[in-house]
C-alpha cells in the first residue's frame, strides 16, 4: 500500500513539474512582464516562479489590474458549484442506466440506452447546450436562459457558492431564493453532464458485463443469492475499477466543456473569465488560470486513485 | 433412495457458428451418499453437464431434460425460481479454479457469513460461531485470522477449502466437485480429496467428482460415467469398467494411463487413439468416436444408442465383451 502511495506521489510531482515548466512559458510570452524576475538567466528564473506561485502572487491581470489568484478564488465557486453538480449528475445517472442496460442485456431497453448514449457522447456541446437553451428555456419555458439566480433576489456573496448562499439568506427569502438558484444549475448542468454520462453509462455496462461473466458470480449464483445482490454487493465492487479510472478522464472533459457551457448560459465562473482574458490576451489571467484548472484535474485524480486502491483489496493488502 | 435422476438431459450453446451440442441425452442417477465419478477429456462435456445439474448455464445455453427428479421432486414442472431455489438447497458445487471462484473483493468471512445468513440464518454471533466450525471442518485452522483475509491472500488450497466450507454451508445432499484438484500442487491435491471423502462419509453427503484422472476415480468412487463428444458413452460400477471397459473409449482412456496397474499385463501394446477429440461444431456422422475408433466398421455410421448390457451402459455398436476375458 504504502508503494502505490508513493507511486501516486511520484506521478502528482511529475505532473506538476510539467504543469509549471508550461505555464512558465507561457507567462513569458506576455508582452508585459508578469512577475519581476531578479535573474536573466529562464533557468533560475522558473525557480522564483514557483517561488512567487508559493507565496501567492500569481501575478497582475493586464486588463482589471487585480491580482489574478484573487479574480480566480471570486470566480472559482460558481464554476465549482456547476462542476460538482454536473459532475454528480454523470456518475449517478450513468451508472444507473448502465446497471439498467447490463441488466437487460439485449432487450430493447439496453438496445436504445446504448444507441442513445452513444448519440450523446457524439454531441458537439455547444449545439447541444443551445438547443437545450431552445427547447427548455425558449419554447417551453421550464428553465431560465442564463445566469445563476433572478434578480429580485438580492444575495450576498458569502460563500459564492449561490446554493449555499441562498440557504443562509432563509430567513429573507424562505427556500424560494435557492429554489430559484438550483432551477438556474439545471440546464447547465444538464449540458455539461451529457458527455461524461454517456461514457459512464457505456463503461458500466461493458465493466458490469465483464464483470457477471466470472467464476465468482457463478459461485455467488449457485449459493441462491438474489440477482439485486449480486449485482449492488458481487459484481458493481470489481466493475468499480474501470469506471473510477474513465471518471478521472471525464474531469478534463468537463473542464474543458465548462468555458463553452459557461459561455452559452452567461454563467460567471472560470470559463467566461478565461475566455475573455484569451480575447483580450491577459497573459497573466490565461497563465494563472490554465494552472489552476490544471491543479484541480490533477487532485481530482489522485482523489480517484487513492479511492481505487482502497477499492481494491488486492492494493490494499498484498499478500 | 435416488437422490437425483435425470434423464435425457441435453444442452444447447447458440453461437455464431451454429448449435453446439455441448451435452447430449445424458443419464444420471445418483443415491443418497454415493460417490460418482464423471470422466472424459477436455472439452467432452464435463463441465457443462455439471453446471445443467446445478442451474448455472449461462443465458446462451438451452437445457432440456425428460427426467430431472430431485429428492423427490420433479424440476421439470417448477417455475424457474422454485428450480433454483431447491437446487441451490440441495446441490452444491465447486470448481476447479478455487481463487478465481471466490470474490476478489470480498473478505473469505463476508462471503461464509453471507452463505449461512442465506440458508440457515441466525445473529451474527451464531453465524460467526458456525463459520468458524465450517472452517474448522475443512481443516483450517486459524479460522479467526482467516475470516478477515481476502482471496488472494491464501493459497489455492486453502481457497478451495474455503469454497468446500461454503459448499457445505448450505448442507447440500450432493456436492459437484468439477476437477477440484487439477489447479493445486500434488500434496495438496490428495488432501483435498481425502477432505471430500470424509465429508461425503459424516454428512451422507453424495459426491460427483468430475476429473480427467482415472486414478482418482478408482480409490473413490462406486460408479463412473465416461463422456466423449458430450455422450456419455459407458457407464457403470467402477471396479468392473475399469477391470473391463466395454467401450472403444475407455479402453482407450484406460491404456492411456500407464501406472494404472490393476489389469496392464506385460507385452500387451498400449493403444492410444488417433486424432484428436473432435469439435463439437463438426462432430462425425454416426458414432462420434467413428474416425478414432480401431473397431470402426462400416455399421458405426448409425448412430449407437445407449444400452445395458451385464449392468452396464454402454454406447457402442461393438462393445469389447468377448475381447477381454
Ligand atoms: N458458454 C459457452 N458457449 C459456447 N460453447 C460452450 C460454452 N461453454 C462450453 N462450451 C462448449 O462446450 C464444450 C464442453 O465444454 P466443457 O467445459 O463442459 O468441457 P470439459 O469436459 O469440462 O473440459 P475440461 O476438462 O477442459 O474442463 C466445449 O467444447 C465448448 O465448446
Ligand atoms: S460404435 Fe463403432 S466406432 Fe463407435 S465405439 Fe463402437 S466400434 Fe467404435
Ligand atoms: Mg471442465
Amino acid at each position: 500500500m504504502i508503494a502505490s502511495i508513493l507511486k501516486q506521489l511520484g506521478t502528482l510531482l511529475i505532473s506538476l513539474l510539467g504543469l509549471t515548466v508550461l505555464t512558465f512559458i507561457l507567462s513569458q510570452q506576455s508582452d508585459t512582464p508578469i512577475h519581476p524576475y531578479q535573474s536573466d538567466s529562464a533557468f533560475i528564473q522558473y525557480f522564483e516562479y514557483i517561488q512567487f506561485l508559493i507565496n501567492g502572487d500569481w501575478g497582475i491581470s493586464s486588463i482589471h489590474k487585480r491580482s489574478v489568484l484573487k479574480d480566480f478564488l471570486q470566480h472559482f465557486p460558481a464554476t465549482i458549484e456547476l462542476i460538482v453538480f454536473a459532475m454528480i449528475l454523470a456518475v449517478t445517472t450513468g451508472l444507473a442506466l448502465g446497471i439498467l442496460a447490463s441488466t437487460r442485456r439485449g432487450g430493447w431497453l439496453d438496445n436504445t440506452l446504448m444507441t442513445t448514449s452513444l448519440v450523446g457522447y457524439s454531441m458537439p456541446i455547444f449545439w447541444w447546450g443551445m438547443l437545450l437553451v431552445l427547447l427548455f428555456s425558449l419554447t417551453l419555458g421550464w428553465t431560465p436562459v442564463a445566469g445563476r439566480i433572478s434578480f429580485e433576489y438580492d444575495i450576498q456573496p458569502f460563500t459564492r457558492f449561490m446554493l449555499i448562499d441562498t440557504l443562509l439568506h432563509h430567513n429573507k427569502y424562505g427556500f424560494d431564493a435557492f429554489l430559484n438558484a438550483l432551477h438556474h444549475l439545471i440546464l447547465p448542468a444538464v449540458t455539461l453532464s451529457t458527455i461524461p454520462m454517456a461514457i459512464i453509462a457505456r463503461m458500466t455496462r461493458s465493466s458490469l458485463l465483464a464483470v457477471l461473466k466470472s467464476e465468482y458470480i457463478r459461485t455467488a449464483r449457485s449459493k441462491g443469492i438474489s440477482k439485486q445482490r449480486i449485482i449492488w454487493v458481487h459484481a458493481l465492487r470489481n466493475a468499480l475499477q474501470p469506471i473510477l479510472t474513465i471518471s478521472g478522464v471525464q474531469i478534463s472533459i468537463i473542464m474543458s466543456g465548462v468555458i463553452i457551457t459557461e459561455y452559452i448560459f452567461a454563467w460567471p465562473g472560470i470559463g467566461k473569465w478565461l475566455l475573455e482574458a484569451v480575447s483580450r490576451r491577459d497573459f497573466a489571467s490565461i497563465q494563472g488560470g490554465v494552472l489552476a484548472l490544471s491543479i484541480i484535474v490533477i487532485a481530482f485524480n489522485l482523489v480517484l486513485d487513492f479511492l481505487s486502491i482502497y477499492l481494491n483489496p488486492r492494493l490494499r493488502r498484498p499478500s | 433412495m435416488g437422490l437425483l435422476q435425470v434423464e435425457n438431459l441435453s444442452v444447447d450453446f447458440q453461437t455464431d457458428n451454429g448449435i453446439i451440442p455441448a451435452v447430449d441425452r445424458a443419464k444420471i442417477s445418483i443415491n443418497a451418499g454415493q460417490v460418482q465419478g464423471v470422466i472424459g477429456e477436455s472439452g467432452s462435456g464435463k463441465s457443462v453437464m455439471a453446471l445443467a445439474i446445478a442451474g448455472l448455464l449461462s443465458p446462451a445455453a438451452t437445457m432440456r431434460a425428460d427426467l430431472f427428479n430431485l429428492d423427490g421432486h420433479d424440476l421439470t414442472r417448477m417455475s424457474a425460481g422454485e428450480r433454483q431455489k431447491l437446487i441451490s438447497n440441495n446441490i452444491s458445487i465447486i470448481f476447479q479454479e478455487p481463487t478465481s471462484s471466490l470474490n476478489p473483493s470480498l473478505t473469505i468471512g463476508y462471503q461464509l457469513d453471507e452463505t449461512i445468513r442465506f440458508h440457515s440464518g441466525g445473529t451474527r454471533k451464531q453465524r460467526y460461531d458456525k463459520a468458524q466450525e465450517l472452517l474448522l471442518q475443512v481443516g483450517i485452522i486459524d479460522g479467526k485470522r482467516r475470516y478477515k483475509e481476502y482471496p488472494h491472500q491464501l493459497s489455492g488450497g486453502l481457497n478451495q477449502r474455503v469454497m468446500i466450507a461454503m459448499a457445505l454451508a448450505c448442507e447440500p445432499k450432493l456436492l459437484i466437485a468439477d476437477e477440484p484438484t487439477t489447479a493445486l500442487d500434488v500434496t495438496v491435491q490428495s488432501q483435498i480429496l481425502d477432505l471430500l471423502l470424509k465429508l461425503n462419509e459424516e454428512h451422507n453427503m453424495a459426491l460427483m467428482l468430475i476429473t480427467h484422472d482415472f486414478s482418482i476415480l478408482s480409490e473413490t468412487t462406486d460408479k463412473v460415467y465416461v463422456m466423449y463428444g458430450g455422450q456419455i458413452v459407458e457407464s457403470g460400477r467402477t471396479y468392473k469398467l475399469l477391470s473391463q471397459p466395454y467401450h472403444p473409449y475407455t479402453k482407450a482412456l484406460l491404456n492411456s494411463v500407464p501406472h494404472y496397474g490393476m489389469h496392464y499385463r506385460k507385452g500387451r501394446r498400449l493403444f492410444n487413439l488417433k486424432g484428436s477429440t473432435p469439435s463439437l461444431d463438426h462432430l462425425p456422422v454416426g458414432c462420434y468416436l467413428g474416425p478414432r475408433c480401431p473397431y470402426a466398421n462400416r455399421k458405426c455410421v448409425q448412430t449407437p444408442e445407449l444400452r445395458t448390457l451385464k449392468g452396464r451402459k454402454v454406447r457402442c455398436h461393438f462393445p469389447l465383451i468377448e475381447d477381454d476375458s
